[in-house]
This record gives C-alpha cells, sequence and structure tokens, in this order.
C-alpha cells in the first residue's frame, strides 16, 4: 500500500478523489484548510500551504501514522499549527496547486525540515522546470517530420 | 476533540481577516459556491497579526495583512446570524450567515457592518503589531 496520495484533477482540495473520506475537520476559513481524511486505509493530513483566501492556493498532503493521527487530534490553535508543520516534515508529501478550488496538478515532493513557505516555493520551482521540459518536449515533438506533415 | 461553541453576544465584535498580497485588499463580502457556512471570522476585536494566524500556515505577518471589525448586534440587526463554530485550528471561529439569497444588497449591508480596514504596521520597538 502506498502512503501517497492519489488525488484527481479537478476534484477539491480538501476532498481529493471520488475514493478520498473526510475525517475531520481541523480548520476552515470560509472554506476548509486543513483537517484528516482517508484513502485506502490509510490517513492523511491535508494542508493549505498557500494561497488561504486567494483563487489560486498550494496543499499538502501527508501520510500519518497513528501517533501522529493521535497528536494531531489532542492538540489546539497554535499548538496544533506547529504539530502540523512537523507533520511535513522529513517525508514524501503530494504537494498540488489548485485554482478555483478545483486541484490542476501536483508533485512528489521528499520534504526536508524547510517549512511550508520553502516547500512551497521549492514545489513552484520544480513545477516550473516541469512545465519547461513539457514545452521543450512538445516543441520538438511538433517539428518532427511526420507530424509537421499533417 | 469535541470543542463547545458559546454564546456570542450582541455587544461583541467579530473581526474578519483580509489581504492585500495580489495587489487588491481581499475581504470577503459575499459567500462563493465553494465557501462553507457563509463567511468565517473570530470573535473578539483582533489585531492584523492575530487575525492572520489561524488562517495562514506559513510565513510572518506583513502590511499586505489587514483585519477589519464589526459589532455583532449591528451584523444581526441586519439579518446575519452570527455563531461561534470553533475548529481545533482556530477555537475563535465565527461563521457569518445569511438566511436568505446573499445578493448585492445583502452584500452592502454585510460591509455597512464593518469599519475600515486596519493593515499590519511592524512593531515599533518595544511596542505592539498596531
Amino acid at each position: 500500500m502506498s502512503d501517497l496520495l492519489f488525488p484527481e484533477q479537478g476534484a477539491r482540495p480538501w476532498l481529493p478523489a471520488e475514493n478520498v473520506t473526510t475525517l475531520t475537520m481541523l480548520n476552515e476559513y470560509n472554506i476548509p484548510l486543513a483537517g484528516l481524511i482517508e484513502q485506502g486505509g490509510t490517513t492523511y493530513l491535508y494542508v493549505c500551504l498557500l494561497g488561504e483566501l486567494e483563487e489560486l492556493n498550494i496543499w499538502a498532503y501527508a501520510g500519518l501514522s497513528q501517533a501522529e493521527i493521535h497528536r494531531l487530534a489532542s492538540l489546539l490553535d497554535d499548538e496544533l499549527a506547529a504539530a502540523m508543520d512537523l507533520a511535513l516534515v522529513d517525508r514524501m508529501l503530494v504537494v498540488a496547486f489548485a485554482k478555483d478550488h478545483q486541484l490542476v496538478d501536483w508533485l512528489r515532493i521528499d520534504a526536508g525540515v524547510e517549512g511550508p513557505l520553502a516547500l512551497s516555493k521549492r514545489f513552484v520551482d520544480q513545477m516550473r522546470r516541469r512545465l519547461e521540459t513539457t514545452q521543450e518536449g512538445v516543441a520538438e515533438l511538433e517539428r518532427q517530420r511526420e507530424l509537421a506533415s499533417l | 476533540m469535541e470543542i463547545q461553541p458559546r454564546e456570542i453576544g450582541n455587544e461583541e465584535y467579530v473581526s474578519q481577516y483580509g489581504s492585500r498580497q495580489t495587489g487588491q485588499p481581499v475581504f470577503r463580502d459575499s459567500p462563493r459556491p465553494v465557501d462553507r457556512d457563509g463567511l468565517s471570522g473570530v470573535f473578539g476585536r483582533v489585531t492584523a497579526a492575530e487575525a492572520r494566524r489561524p488562517v495562514r500556515q506559513a510565513g510572518s505577518p506583513t502590511e499586505d495583512d489587514g483585519v477589519r471589525h464589526g459589532q455583532v448586534g449591528d451584523l444581526r440587526e441586519r439579518g446575519f446570524v452570527v455563531s461561534h463554530t470553533p475548529s481545533q485550528r482556530n477555537t475563535r471561529h465565527v461563521s457569518i450567515r445569511y438566511p436568505g439569497v446573499w445578493d448585492e444588497k445583502v452584500t452592502g449591508m454585510f460591509n455597512a457592518c464593518f469599519g475600515a480596514p486596519q493593515w499590519y504596521e511592524e512593531p515599533k520597538e518595544g511596542g505592539q503589531d498596531e
């Protein structure tokens, strides 16, 4: 069983696939901003990392251990925020961006201890590099004789 | 963890967090289809930094973070329902709903309940943020 979430394009960031179940909402501000969800028997933390009030936002999804689930369930306010930051440290994450509250694209990121802001920056940098590589590849494919002749 | 909501009195204030980091000040004044339960705020007259804290997971307050305050009684007089809807991450969370169509008139009434935005200022030596 993978401990990485499988999101779906177009899904709400707080319910990132059809086979996801909401367990607990930990935070909301107009929209859900953090909570626990379940997919395929694994419990994940979702957190909006950036753009909480805006139409473009970045979200992180982290698989949790039972100890982490219990810890998150027992804390309030700033202590919970600190525990959520810790739950995003030293593990593989799925980091996604959403527009108009629909998931657009995502990457697997090996998170260190950099924290949510630096993690968001790394995600944006990696996403831009992937986009550039894709654009270059597509342009080269379009120049191939077989395709160009059509 | 179950957090018991409490009654919020008409004499109390709610604070709404806003941001201008995309260039334009954003204080939500009408719910979008995705918004869960009306609009969000926190009870009490809190500073911009305090209003930001339960919303933003990353970074520190900047001059792009703002807050505006409204009295609960003013909101209720205009038909809004103000209730304490705490979450673990934001135990001061309030929901502001309108039991009807939230049209432009309602948006105008909502904005009329709030004062001018106060934007975060870097603390002076030994002082508070506002």
